[in-house]
């Protein structure tokens, strides 16, 4: 069938083909049903750019798309692509994303509800006084000196626990243990390094946000019960990234991309997809930045949610063992690894973008912690302040289909501008109490840029991934306080 | 009056069309339309410096996207406010110029509200064309 002008195929009920055509490389695929097909399609341009994705050079098998897409820009917001590195395969910083390794990060308590109602307030307003949130926030720790920013490149979450944020376990459950090593962060530019010198421990603005949850729902009582999850329990879900840094990483690579030769002859339909070779000088420069900006949002996620947990020993004044603060798992959203994939029945070295996806590997990888391999990697999946999240794992499925990867979020389905014309002179924070969520913010502005209905109900996001088989949903998590960024 | 920039429809960031009589006035509208999206000023005080802005592309529109990445690095690192360009642009041979004059208002001095952050100014849906005797530039920026 064609829908405005794009032929589709369905694989099954949640599974939809764009049929390779043109100057494509290889055939689309989104994870939608019919009704949020017709949405993404009547939302916004997100299936074009996954056609766009799909003439990247040496991609395999799909350009995808989780059902949590939507426009972006070069890639949609959502999308995976795989590229083969010993057959031209190439890195698209855009693929990646200006907030390089943006990810989330869910850290469970011993408290349960019940423990925390009485001093909620307090937590709250002592969480956002001493996490710096908002536009270009700063402070969270001493600001430090571009050399001894270079060695946190160096050391990613390792740094924060050095520094006595967090405890060396925490590094089991970070993905990567929380820093890509061997990289060298002599060649990042004097102005990326001068915009993280003062955002270590920082939120940043936008969707970024902490999150305090109780488990509402449980789906596998097994599976939950290894994650350490139980009804009524609180928890806590951590989104930021890397900050400037990674913007400033991101904007010098595509333009050094997209004035090259390479790129020029490559005849891509949006500078923004601008990439080149993985095996190539210019190519593995960006691998060795993108990788510090990586290290730098693992920490940054580290130093924070080392940040919360004191905050909760001081408001309940209660010791380490009663608080039985301990992290479930950090995960990338924005980010391009090198892994190995089956493609056509053989084992292929891959450069595998995720742009606002999640990795899934299934049970058994290499990867994953020991504590998990049995049922797969743990898969977390925010949807909005109003609502819920999600806590899913990974499945073999996902490994032979998207490159065991998964859905993000909940995915936009308002521009900002839309949401603040239709909400911004609504009592957002008086309804969102009404429904026993506190929220607390820099400006009102965001509070409406983020609100609920702005997003896709994320069940709708996690149901259509579970039915497919990629993730196995294990609990759903309810907001009670949020510090937006 | 002509209308100096618009916002069009983008389901997650900001996609801004923006409008000059000549080539300067385009760079000084897009200068309004960063600032209306970043930054309001309440109060200032006598007490500003003097900066400049120099910068040479061999495209029009890269020479765009790196002025208001420029005005995005002082704002974010240097936590200085630029306010009232005077802008001069010049083609020489297969370059573009501009020299930019403004003055900096420190946000620790000022009472400035900055309403936005804007990470990045994207090159999607990049463009800058002559359209009916006005120039007009497409823009993406990610916030």
């Amino acid at each position: 069938m064609k829908i405005s002008g794009i032929e589709l195929h369905k694989i099954t009920d949640n599974l939809w083909e764009i049929p390779k055509s043109g100057i494509m490389n290889v055939a689309g695929r989104v994870y939608a049903d019919i009704e949020m097909l017709n949405n993404i399609i009547a939302y916004d341009e997100a299936l074009k750019q996954v056609i766009n994705v799909a003439t990247l050079p040496g991609i395999v098998n799909y350009s995808l798309a989780m059902p949590d897409i939507h426009w972006g820009y070069g890639f949609p917001i959502g999308g995976v692509a795989a590229t083969d590195i010993d057959n031209g395969g190439v890195i698209s910083p855009g693929g990646v994303g200006y907030d390089i390794n943006c990810g989330v990060r869910l850290a469970t308590t011993g408290l349960q509800k019940k423990d925390i109602i009485n001093k909620f307030d307090k937590l709250l307003n002592k969480l956002f006084s001493v996490i710096p949130t908002g536009i270009g926030s700063s402070g969270a720790i001493k600001i430090l000196k571009p050399q001894e920013l270079k060695i946190l490149l160096t050391k990613g979450a390792n740094w924060g626990i050095e520094n006595g944020y967090g405890n060396p376990e925490d590094l089991i459950f970070t993905e990567e243990n929380g820093c890509i090593k061997h990289v060298d962060s002599s060649f990042i530019s004097n102005k990326a390094i001068e915009r993280g010198l003062d955002q270590v421990g920082t939120l940043g603005s936008g969707n970024h946000f902490i999150e305090i949850d109780f488990v509402e729902e449980i789906y596998d009582d097994n599976i939950a019960k290894i994650f350490g999850l139980s009804k009524n329990q609180i928890v806590v879900l951590i989104h930021t990234g890397s900050r400037g840094l990674g913007y400033q990483i991101c904007d010098e690579y595509l333009m050094k991309y997209v004035k090259s030769k390479m790129f020029q002859s490559y005849n891509l339909p949006d500078r923004q997809l601008a990439c080149m070779p993985v095996k190539s000088p210019e190519g593995e420069d960006y691998i060795n930045a993108m990788n510090c900006a990586a290290n730098f949002a693992w920490n940054n996620r580290q130093i924070i949610m080392s940040l919360v947990k004191t905050c909760f020993k001081n408001v309940f004044n209660i010791d380490d063992k009663s608080l039985d603060f301990n992290l479930l798992y950090d995960l990338s959203h924005n980010i391009a690894k090198i892994e190995y994939h089956k493609v056509n029945g053989q084992n292929k070295k891959l450069c595998v973008h995720r742009k606002g996806a999640t990795r899934a590997f299934g049970p058994n990888e290499e990867l994953i912690p020991l504590k998990y391999k049995d049922i797969g990697q743990p898969v977390l999946i925010p949807g909005d302040m109003g609502r819920y999240s999600f806590i899913a794992c990974g499945t073999t499925k996902a490994m032979e289909e998207t490159f065991g990867s998964s859905c993000h979020g909940a995915g936009r389905v308002l521009s900002r501008n839309k949401a603040l014309q239709k909400y911004g002179k609504d009592d957002l924070v008086g309804n969102l109490k009404k429904k026993g969520i506190i929220v607390l913010a820099d400006n009102k502005k965001t509070i409406a840029e983020e609100i609920s209905e702005a997003y896709k109900n994320v069940e709708n996001v996690i149901n259509i991934m579970h039915n497919s088989g990629i993730t196995k949903k294990i609990a759903k998590i309810k907001p009670l306080g949020v510090i937006k960024g | 009056m002509m209308q100096k920039f618009k916002l069009l429809n983008h389901t997650a960031d900001i996609k801004l069309e923006i409008y000059g009589t000549d080539v300067n006035d385009l760079f000084n509208s897009a200068y309004l339309a960063w600032f209306n999206i970043v930054g309001e000023i309440i109060e200032i005080k006598n007490k500003y410096e003097e900066v400049e802005i120099s910068i040479i592309e061999n495209n029009l529109e890269y020479l765009l996207v790196e002025y208001l990445r420029e005005l995005n690095y002082y704002l974010t690192v240097k936590k200085i406010f630029l306010i009232n360009p005077k802008i001069s642009i010049n083609k020489n041979e297969d370059f573009y110029t501009i020299n930019c004059k403004l003055k900096g208002l420190s946000l620790k001095d000022c009472n400035i509200i900055i309403k936005e952050e804007i990470k990045a100014i994207t090159l999607h849906n990049l463009s800058i064309k002559s359209i009916n005797n006005k120039q007009v530039a497409t823009i993406v920026l990610d916030v």
